[in-house]
């Protein structure tokens, strides 16, 4: 019961959040707006028992990736005045169209399931997930892990070679 | 009683416990700042303010002080963007005390016949928890300098945002060590591993302690870190336009963070609650009490992360201020390679 409650809180504030993450005007209020709604996120995966999701979550894309973004846009600083462009009547009409085509499927896909526990989605708790997760990351998928931080340092190191200027500049 | 009842009682009782220790640690740390500050300059220092005929040191300085934070004039810039100006000096406090609340203040208590762990949440990913937490900080500071529209307060703000996400990494790499020899990330565990005191942390990770240490003063914005409010530069950084009680949040988020960083480092490098030479074991079996044992472990704990906030004390106050380019360098150039390297030998180490 008390699960459940925690869920919907948490999903109702997530949908209010991402709403207002495409529609508010200034892009910093977007990104602070974008920070909750990761850190809610986190707070989804806390409840199913995967702790160290949640944590990694928060550090890595609240704490750390979303930084950067902030960064970026306060440096920039674009210009806030974004213009409707279009017909609005024209876009009411699609905008209404898509959202009753989306409640539909929506409900046609939910009349299928069965309500869902925390059991359906995982399948079984681990008190120590932690724990099983360094077990299965280092010993039954030790390759395709090295193999996927392979691939990050390669995106950093051409990262870096396609930013980096072709010139003569030594004091760098 | 019924133990669900139970459980939420004494989970509500370690929060008032935490929250009063948060909220009673700026007044005292500030009258310490100032008179330590003073003694280490040949000055006099706060030293009038008392009850009656009694100075007492001018312990009530900070209580005088307080008074005028609360009571003093608000003034909101006229360009600010004010949900987040008000919002931005909560955000930077909430990460703050929430972390406070996965730190292991010590063994468990027995109260009638249930075991009470001094820990408010037990979270098996650990320390992780707070690092991840605290790094939520970030985002107060720097709404805090775009929210109040000024330039100063702006540049201060990122000067820290960027400040913290550089040295979040050497400080996470440099707790692996720690992760690898105690196979654990819970604090709990991490200090009972630590019984024998020449197994502490620092004995065995003295590299990693080094580069926590570091870290901990820049993570925090403190000399000789303080680059964000470097008052000759940029006036105050990012709160240059926040007064009266918002200023004062923001004071507290700063040393409560000082607070769990120090409780951290204790914790992870110097045993926790474990007293010196004498396991929490045998400490029990000398008193014959486990209450009693643990309480000593607490206030244990208390001592020695007293001794890291006086350190940050005694660092601002002998340290000159590094330059932002010496800082960067030192993050990316010096600590994350010696990081590294480290988390490869303790590894190669641990194997062999």
């Amino acid at each position: 019961m008390g699960e459940a409650i925690s869920f919907y809180f948490l999903a109702s504030i997530l949908t209010v959040l991402s709403i207002a993450v495409v529609t508010v005007q200034k892009p910093v209020v977007a990104v602070a707006l974008l920070v909750f709604n990761l850190f809610f996120l986190a707070g989804v995966y806390a409840l199913l028992g995967a702790h160290f999701i949640a944590v990694i979550q928060v550090i890595i894309y609240a704490g750390a990736i979303l930084v950067l973004f902030m960064f970026v846009i306060m440096i920039l600083n674009p210009d806030m005045d974004l213009k409707e462009t279009g017909d609005k009547g024209k876009k009411f009409i699609l905008f209404s169209a898509v959202s009753v085509g989306f409640l539909f499927f929506s409900f046609k896909m939910f009349e299928q399931m069965a309500p869902l526990t925390k059991e359906d989605i995982v399948s079984e708790i681990l008190e120590d997930n932690t724990y099983e997760i360094g077990l299965q990351l280092f010993e039954d998928y030790i390759w395709p892990f090295e193999l996927a931080s392979l691939l990050i340092l390669l995106g950093i190191v051409s990262a870096i070679l396609i930013s980096r200027k072709p010139s003569q500049n030594k004091s760098v | 009683m019924d133990l669900f009842y139970f459980e939420l009682m004494a989970a509500v009782v370690k929060m008032c416990v935490i929250l009063a220790m948060a909220l009673q640690l700026p007044p005292i740390m500030v009258w310490i700042e100032r008179r330590a500050g003073a003694f280490m300059q040949r000055r006099k220092g706060p030293n009038r303010v008392g009850l009656f005929k009694w100075r007492l040191w001018g312990l009530l300085q900070s209580l005088v002080d307080t008074i005028k934070l609360i009571f003093k004039e608000e003034s909101v810039p006229e360009d600010a963007d004010k949900v987040f100006f008000h919002l931005a000096p909560v955000l930077s406090l909430i990460p703050a005390l929430l972390a406070l609340s996965a730190l292991s203040f010590g063994n468990y208590i027995i109260l009638f016949d249930h075991e009470i762990p001094l820990q408010l949440i037990n979270l098996n990913v650990g320390f992780l928890f707070i690092l991840g937490i605290s790094g939520m900080g970030i985002y107060g500071i720097v709404l805090a300098g775009w929210a109040s529209s000024n330039k100063f307060s702006l540049l201060g703000s990122l000067r820290a945002s960027a400040q913290m996400v550089s040295y979040e990494i050497p400080m996470g790499l440099s707790l692996i060590p720690i992760v690898l020899i105690y196979n654990s990330l819970e604090l709990g565990s991490i200090v009972e591993a630590q019984a024998n005191t020449w197994q502490w942390g620092i004995f065995l990770a003295p590299i990693s302690f080094f580069i926590f240490l570091i870290t901990m003063f820049a993570e925090t914005n403190r000399a000789p870190f303080d680059l964000a409010e470097s008052e000759s530069e940029l006036i105050a950084g990012f709160h240059t336009e926040f007064g009266s009680s918002k200023f004062a949040l923001f004071y507290l988020a700063e040393y409560v963070n000082m607070f769990t960083l120090a409780t951290l480092c204790s914790i992870l490098f110097f045993g926790g609650w474990q007293v010196p030479f004498i396991p929490h074991l045998k400490l029990i079996e000398l008193l014959g009490s486990h209450n009693l044992a643990s309480f000593i472990g607490f206030v244990t704990l208390l001592l020695k992360s007293a001794f890291f906030m006086w350190l940050y004390v005694w660092v601002r106050w002998t340290l000159p201020r590094f330059r932002y380019d010496q800082l960067m360098k030192l993050g990316w150039k010096f600590l994350i390679p010696l990081s590294l390297g480290n988390v490869f030998v303790t590894s190669l180490i641990l194997m062999m």
